[in-house]
């Protein structure tokens, strides 16, 4: 909660200076008549002009707020699902090295979050205002590539053994798909 | 009238394994093989029969692309493409891209 004994201070110091300052620029002809020779019409035009700019400014700040908070959502699903691809790496570099049952298990468990995790951030593109020209489709090509390279056969086979080029082309992958994710969230703060 | 279908319901975690492995049975338990023998093969062994076929995904650790290739791009290989897509039906409520995955596995079989 706001103190507002400060606030109530600066109001009351606001109004003992203003009252007799008021009174000295009246009393001394400070002012030109001419001055206070206001039309209401002219009032009422500075108000309207006023309340237009007032609300123009809240409804553009309103819809740009939202934007970005739409924008921070998915942003950071996308950093939840890259660091879950990143784990996803860690684990299949070792499987490649040293195969055994318990990194298999996992990798299969964490393939399944980032799935999850991705079919999220897809069911977002729905809404217009979040597409941002990002090729959700091609994000999940590049998990399904990803996917297949690393758990299709051999793996879960009794001390399986993989070729150079399988290990090249997860590497590869990894590397790709990284740098379509950061794209991915470049798009989302550009208009 | 239209005649009413009959279905199959197979519910992997619940009738076959929570953790479904890899490929070939040589490869250990709960392998692509495995299920397919034992759940798939025997409805499309009748080729009158047309029942439709619905395989609950959900409840396991996660599938493996051996595992989901050797399983219905297998079965795709043995039975027709066409006849695998018209009679299965997959049901994910926790992962809704994993329908779109297998599918894409029965349509590509033949790459296999």
């Amino acid at each position: 909660m706001w103190n507002k004994l400060p606030i109530v201070s600066f109001l009351a110091c606001g109004m003992l200076i203003g009252i007799p300052l008021g009174v000295i620029i009246t009393n001394q002809c400070a002012l030109s008549s001419v001055f206070l020779e206001v039309k209401l019409i002219q009032l009422i035009q500075l108000l309207m002009t006023l309340l237009i700019a007032i609300f123009l400014t809240y409804f553009i700040n309103m819809l740009v707020n939202r934007d970005l908070k739409k924008s921070d959502i998915v942003c950071n699903l996308i950093d939840t699902y890259q660091n879950k691809l990143s784990d996803i790496f860690i684990l299949g570099e070792s499987y490649f090295q040293n195969a055994d049952y318990e990194k298999q298990r996992e990798i299969i468990s964490s393939l399944k979050t980032a799935s999850i995790l991705l079919s999220i951030i897809i069911e977002l593109k729905m809404d217009k205002h979040n597409k941002k020209f990002i090729n959700y489709d091609g994000l999940w090509n590049d998990f399904i590539k990803f996917k297949i390279i690393l758990t299709n056969s051999p793996f879960g086979e009794k001390n399986p053994k993989y070729s150079l080029e399988v290990i090249y082309n997860f590497e590869s992958k990894y590397k790709l798909i990284s740098g379509k994710l950061y794209n991915c969230k470049l798009k989302l703060y550009s208009y | 009238m239209e005649e009413e279908k009959i279905v199959i319901l197979i519910n992997i975690a619940k009738d076959f394994s929570t953790v479904p492995s890899s490929r070939y049975k040589k490869d250990g338990p709960f392998s692509g093989q495995e299920f397919r023998n034992k759940f798939l093969e025997p409805h499309f062994k009748d080729p009158e029969a047309n029942y439709l076929i619905k395989i609950i995904l959900d409840g396991v650790e996660g599938y493996a692309t051996s595992f989901l290739e050797e399983s219905f791009g297998g079965l795709a290989r043995i039975y027709g493409k066409e006849r695998c897509l018209e009679r299965l039906e997959f049901i994910s409520l926790e992962d809704r891209l994993l329908v779109k995955e297998i599918k894409q596995y029965i349509e590509e079989c033949d790459v296999e």
